[in-house]
């Protein structure tokens, strides 16, 4: 198992090293260059030192071994340094964002909690409605629980959530008042009452989310339900003189969460990139909010940062679904 | 118990049946699915609402009336005879901008999935078929599948728009960048089911037979392996048209994909989020969007069960 992960850890470099690649020269080749949004009436020689103080006037690749080696190497040690009070990054420069001059990395930083708090309380909501879902709708196939269940689970995975979260906005705040539409990022939760406002404004885009979520998980949980229901060992278990309780409760449902759990720790960095749009509908003043509002103003080291960032994501949760696999079901030997 | 006088093909009467195709088999089956059937239905209404529409009504739908006062007289009206489901901001017919823009909306779809199954199925029956190529064009199918696709797309639509449009005119170079950034970042579950495929039927007798008679590699993939591979290849692409609609309209959402005059479903959306007070102009396209994604999937679903030959005929 080690050796495994091990290996899987070890080709992941190459992988993360290639993507990085891609994304670094995707952006920095793009036609519209941070200079061209220098004005022309500024002078050639301020243009010339302006481009200098961004850093763009050096040859590409030597721009690309700085960013990974601040993505790598200087960050991690400010990390390390605004944790334990030390100071290891001796002033060494860090990724800076061209349009705010903040660091790349206090930005992200700044505009995560947002994210984390609305699209994490999504995704546990998501988990924790659809598996019941999917394992009643298993144990009573086409029964009329089942049939709704799965339209509706058909509804919520192709309806784009753009539009459900704009019909939700139309019903809940547009004619009945209940929610605000808009996120407010500045709200902290202090006392009763703003914890009130906090999870009044958090339930419109969480709804959203969860729903589109659910369904997919749930679409998965039934059909792994249905697959186990008829082995040989359920009629066994039966056979024996168990309880259905015991029977799909703890022989079926163990069996049949193996698949489920990794696609929900696959779906984990998927749910940034829907993100993107939810915290659009919402005004939620996230990381997608943030990639977005880089790539409109050409701030290239946040748009680049950010995609790599959820590329590491990606990478490390599909290892993290193969370890899972492994684990939770002992016929995967990977020796 | 056994009759070895009659031959198998001709029934209790004599009767000889007329040779069942494959593709007939397929459509029984397919029939036996409601929901599939359902979606079809609307598919086809919804294909021919879009193309037979616009011969039967001609309302304008593109150019802004240049009076301003008529056209200020003429915004966000309700629904009424000459405009059955009302007028938008600008006071243009929404049902004639319907038509238009669901055109666009689903040639995007159909086109940026033959891009996507053409490049799927050709980087898979390469990495099936020649195992020299299997381990370097599987790792690249793993990389894009670690990529942070909506970001990446974004990028691509924000900082090479321009310049695309520059090059091949603003409607169509939006065109071919959407339907080119799709296919790009869709291909890979398709490689996938073709490359298991054709390594199973790389190792099949009828391969073996073509190739004992010096049949070129050429040949082989296209007549033998191909066919073969066609069923989960059609299940996916029918997926894949779902997935490309909703892509080009969350990049118009997103005010990425077409030019803001030029409607497509996803952009009328997004015109008329930020006028929530007339949420008819929204419910009409997003009405259709979800209708049609829902209708593919369906339509999906039942395919699969049509073309799985281990449920046919049960």
């Amino acid at each position: 198992m080690l050796n495994y992960v091990l290996r899987r850890l070890l080709i992941a470099i190459p992988t993360l090293i290639l993507i990085s690649l891609v994304i670094f020269f995707l952006v920095d080749l793009a036609p519209g260059s941070p200079a061209s949004e220098i004005p022309l009436t500024v002078p050639p020689d301020v243009r010339e030192k302006i481009m200098e103080s961004l850093g763009v006037n050096q040859p590409v690749w030597v721009r690309y071994g700085l960013w990974m080696k601040q993505f790598f190497y200087v960050e991690p040690l400010y990390g390390i340094d605004a944790m334990f009070g030390t100071d290891l990054a001796q002033g060494a420069p860090r990724l800076i964002s061209y349009s705010s001059r903040v660091p790349v990395f206090q930005y992200i930083g700044e505009r995560l909690p947002q994210t984390l708090t609305v699209i994490g309380t999504a995704y546990v909501l998501a988990v924790l409605i659809a598996i019941p879902i999917g394992i009643y709708s298993a144990y009573r196939q086409y029964s009329w629980f089942d049939q709704i269940g799965t339209f509706v689970a058909m509804i919520g995975f192709s309806v784009p959530t753009f539009f459900t979260g704009l019909l939700l906005i139309i019903v809940f705040t547009v004619n009945l008042h209940w929610f605000p539409s808009i996120y407010n990022t500045s709200l902290s939760v202090t006392d009763w009452a703003s914890f009130k406002t906090q999870v009044q404004q958090m339930t419109l885009p969480v709804i959203t989310l969860a729903l589109f979520n659910a369904a997919e998980i749930s679409r998965y949980t039934r059909s792994s339900m249905l697959e186990n229901l008829a082995q040989d060992y359920v009629r066994t278990a039966r056979a024996k003189g168990m309880g259905e309780r015991t029977v799909v409760l703890k022989h079926v449902l163990r069996n049949s969460l193996i698949p489920v759990v990794t696609v929900i720790a696959l779906g984990i960095p998927t749910v940034f990139g829907g993100a993107i749009i939810t915290e659009q509908v919402f005004k939620i003043n996230g990381i997608g909010a943030a990639l977005i509002g880089a790539i409109q103003v050409n701030d290239l080291p946040v748009v680049q940062t950010i995609a790599f960032l959820t590329a590491i994501l990606i990478v490390l949760f599909n290892l993290v679904a193969d370890i899972l696999y492994g684990l939770l079901d002992p016929r995967i030997r990977y020796d | 118990m056994t009759d070895t006088t009659r031959p198998d093909d001709v029934s209790a009467e004599g009767v000889i049946e007329a040779p069942r195709s494959q593709f007939r088999d397929v459509w029984d089956q397919f029939r036996t699915h409601k929901g599939a059937m359902v979606g079809l239905f609307v598919l086809v209404s919804l294909i021919a609402f879009v193309l037979i529409g616009p011969f039967l009504w001609s309302a304008e739908a593109l150019k802004v009336d240049p009076d301003p006062a008529k056209m200020m007289l003429g915004r966000n009206k309700p629904p009424s005879w000459d405009h059955p489901l009302g007028t938008d901001s600008v006071s243009l017919d929404i049902l004639a901008r319907m038509m238009l823009g669901g055109k666009v909306s689903l040639a995007v779809g159909l086109v940026a999935m033959l891009v996507a199954v053409f490049l799927g199925t050709f980087i898979g029956v390469l990495a099936g078929y020649f195992r020299r190529l299997d381990g370097p064009l599987m790792r690249l199918t793993d990389m894009f599948l670690s990529m942070p696709l909506l970001p990446l797309l974004l990028v691509l639509t924000f900082l090479y728009g321009p310049w695309v449009k520059g090059m091949l005119g603003v409607v169509m170079g939006s065109f071919v960048l959407i339907v080119v950034g799709i296919g790009l970042t869709s291909w890979m579950t398709v490689a996938r089911i073709v490359r298991g495929q054709v390594l199973a039927l790389k190792e099949r007798e009828f391969v073996l037979a073509a190739r004992s008679i010096g049949t070129p590699a050429r040949r082989i993939i296209l007549r033998h392996i191909l066919p073969n591979v066609l069923s989960p290849v059609m299940v996916a692409a029918t997926l894949g048209i779902a997935n490309a609609i909703i892509t080009e309209s969350v990049l118009s959402f997103l005010g990425q994909g077409f030019p803001p005059d030029f409607p497509t479903w996803g952009s009328m959306l997004n015109k008329a989020k930020d006028n929530l007070t007339y949420p008819m102009q929204m419910i009409w396209p997003g009405l259709a969007i979800s209708l049609t994604v829902l209708s593919v999937n369906y339509i999906g679903d039942g395919l699969r069960d049509a073309l799985d030959p281990r449920i046919r005929g049960r």
